[in-house]
């Protein structure tokens, strides 16, 4: 392989240059050019504030989001418990009341039914007086 | 929005797992055995997107799915051209390098975090479009309990109210043991009152039960004169436990009517008997007064009693005038009114139905001790059909009611085809996955309702001749006779619009619907197992020679 060279007026004035006094370089200056090179010699990435902000926001973001999903997850088991029989129970009532209902159907039926138990509004059953007012007009009834 | 993001989501995390399958492979010196799995690794996904699409067809073309298959075929052809990018790129030749093919120097360790993040997101994306829909099906939710609330029976006063009464006597039916004179009784229903060699309602063992509970007879009958029946309950929270066992212990009352007014026949109390009949009607009055669809059956069922029971007790004697004139079968009743009804609550209740899937597993107590119970309780399975296909469900169920109750608002001879047309559509052009399990059939109920409806029609043109006949001591010599006097308008049929039929027999006569097969049987008797014959209510002439009233100029 040719080596490459100067030509002479050129290689005379480096020459030249060479030879001048050099002023030397200030403490801090030379130790900042010294880690701005090193580093990235050595597989290193310079640390820098804004990346790790970044990364700390993201990872909040995430976190707070999933804490929020689980929190809406959470059952806190407010919803009233329905306490109701088994469907198998039910069908046979239904079917003793209604023979002529196909097993298909009063399967569905039952599971309507049951469904039914569901509904949000609450309807306003009679007060304590007017139940015992009533039981009383049905005794005199009968 | 939220599904545009999640099916982008998707076809990152297909790209990426790819992409990162590719680096890993690229790695490997051997370049055929690199350049196959690499090929593998781009058809990954795409298998996976092919399974999805197989299934998704699979269940549409069963009628299960409807709707979710678009944004799929959308993902699987931008992939497809995504992976063929990958292909043609990554899979190229390095020569004089380490990798054997150009997807070897792809960041694999990079790609791979890239994929970590993007299957996070992609999960959270799903979980919270999951947490959306949940929080709107309590709308619906809401929506269910104002329909139900609508349908429930109105307020009556307590002097009007036969539910506090029918309390206190259904507390005593509940008590008695049915003793085998009840279920013979019960059983021998449909012959004759006199029948010999047949049950005999005028035994003494028969008089004895019947005078041990006279009691809750008359109780009955005091509840039944009242006009109203509304059970205190409440209707935003019905329970099968509250709604079925009173329905029976109607049924179980009126049974105990008919065999008393079966037993007053057979010992000449024509009035008691037709006492007992009329409070039978009312007893089925009451029973409609709840919004079920088996309320409602179920009161068509004991008016029927009601009405077989007439027609034995009016076969076996003359009844005098005044003894038919306790019976107040309304002519006014419209069946298809009350089943119009029924089919307001099944929505609000199937509305109901869908809202159980904002908390828990996917209707568990459809699939109680059946096969599917298993899979139905897999919350991953609901959280896949709350997200991706409970809208479309929802207003598949939404749109069968809306034909449903426009079919209920006209009469079913106009309508038939439609009734038919429900389910049949449905079948064909897909409804969702619970719609189909829990959407009634509504041409088998309707059918039911109509032959319930022909029969209160025929009943009150029986009860109407029987009135004739009383007053006149012959028959009417067609309906047309019967008005204005008795009843006020002639019924039509409601299979096909047209009049009642009237025939004239040497016995007396049969006044008869076409019945659900449509044709005119002559007044032959209905069969229940091939819906064939008529649906019919046979008067007994008891004229004798000598007895005729002539008409009045009113006849």
């Amino acid at each position: 392989m040719n080596e490459w060279k100067l030509p002479d007026d050129l290689q005379r004035l480096e020459n030249e240059l060479k030879a001048l006094p050099r002023p030397a370089l200030p403490a801090s200056l030379l130790t900042r050019g010294n880690q701005e090179t090193c580093i990235p010699l050595r597989g290193e990435r310079p640390r820098r504030w804004y990346g790790f902000a970044a990364a700390a926001a993201a990872a909040a973001l995430l976190w707070a989001n999933l804490s929020f999903r689980a929190a809406i997850a959470t059952d806190f088991h407010l919803a009233r418990q329905s306490q109701q029989s088994s469907v198998p129970q039910l069908e046979e009532q239904l079917h003793e009341l209604l023979p002529e209902l196909d097993a298909r159907e009063t399967r569905r039926q039952v599971v309507m039914i049951q469904a039914s138990s569901g509904f949000a509004p609450r309807s306003a059953g009679p007060s304590p007086t007017v139940r015992s007012h009533r039981l009383t007009e049905i005794d005199q009834l009968l | 929005m939220g599904y545009a993001l999640l099916w982008l989501e998707n076809l990152a995390a297909a790209i990426l797992l790819a992409a990162t399958l590719l680096a890993f492979v690229g790695t490997i010196r051997r370049r055929w055995l690199s350049r196959s799995l690499g090929v593998l690794a781009i058809l990954l996904p795409l298998a996976a997107y092919a399974v999805a699409i197989a299934l998704t067809s699979w269940l549409i073309e069963r009628g299960v799915l409807v709707g979710v298959h678009r944004p799929l075929l959308m993902s699987t052809v931008c992939y497809t051209i995504g992976g063929a990018w990958m292909l043609l790129r990554g899979l190229r030749r390095e020569p004089g390098s380490s990798v054997s093919i150009r997807a070897g120097h792809w960041p694999g360790g990079r790609l791979a975090a890239a994929l970590a993040v993007v299957l996070v997101l992609h999960a959270m994306t799903f979980w919270s479009l999951d947490a959306a829909v949940r929080q709107r099906l309590m709308a619906v939710r809401a929506e269910a309990g104002s329909l139900a609330l609508s349908l429930a029976p109105p307020r009556v006063t307590d002097s009007e109210n036969a539910a506090p009464v029918y309390q206190h006597v259904f507390d005593a039916l509940d008590a008695f043991d049915r003793p085998d004179i009840w279920t013979d009784a019960v059983e021998a229903r449909h012959v004759p009152v006199s029948n010999e060699g047949g049950f005999d309602y005028a035994s003494a063992e028969l008089s004895e039960f019947l005078a041990q509970h006279a009691g809750e007879l008359a109780v009955i009958r005091q509840a039944a004169a009242l006009p109203e029946c509304r059970f205190e309950r409440d209707y935003g929270r019905l329970s099968f436990e509250a709604a079925v066992p009173e329905q029976l212990r109607f049924r179980h009352a009126a049974q105990l009517l008919d065999i008393d007014a079966r037993h007053k026949a057979a010992t000449g109390d024509m009035g008691g008997a037709m006492e007992n009949i009329n409070a039978i009607f009312s007893v089925a009055r009451h029973a409609a007064s709840e919004p079920f669809l088996i309320s409602t059956l179920s009161s068509f069922a004991i008016e029927r009693l009601g009405i077989q029971a007439f027609e034995t007790v009016q076969k076996s004697a003359p009844i005098a005038e005044e003894d038919l004139s306790i019976l107040d079968l309304d002519e006014s009743v419209s069946h298809r009114r009350l089943a119009a009804r029924s089919f307001q609550m099944e929505e609000a209740a199937g509305l109901s139905l869908f809202c159980t899937l904002e908390s828990g597993p996917f209707v568990p107590m459809y699939f109680e001790q059946t096969e599917l119970e298993g899979i139905a309780e897999a919350s991953g399975i609901t959280s896949m059909y709350r997200v991706f296909h409970l809208a479309e469900d929802l207003a598949s169920y939404r749109a069968q009611f809306r034909v449903i109750h426009m079919a209920s608002a006209k009469p079913y001879y106009l309508t038939r085809n439609q009734w038919t047309d429900v389910r049949g559509s449905s079948k064909s052009e897909g409804v969702g996955a619970l719609t189909s399990l829990i959407l009634p059939d509504p041409a088998k109920i309707v059918e039911r309702v109509q032959w319930a409806e022909a029969m209160h029609r025929v009943a009150v043109l029986g009860i109407a001749v029987c009135r004739y006949q009383a007053i006149h001591g012959r028959l009417p010599a067609a309906l047309t006779d019967l008005t204005p006097n008795f009843v006020q308008i002639l019924p039509s049929d409601p299979f096909d619009g047209e009049p009642m039929r009237f025939k004239l027999t040497d016995q007396g006569c049969v006044i008869y619907s076409i019945g659900p097969d449509l044709m005119d049987n002559d007044g032959g008797p209905h069969d229940k197992s091939d819906r064939s014959g008529d649906i019919r209510f046979v008067v007994a002439s008891h004229a004798k020679t000598g007895d005729v009233t002539p008409p009045t100029s009113e006849d």
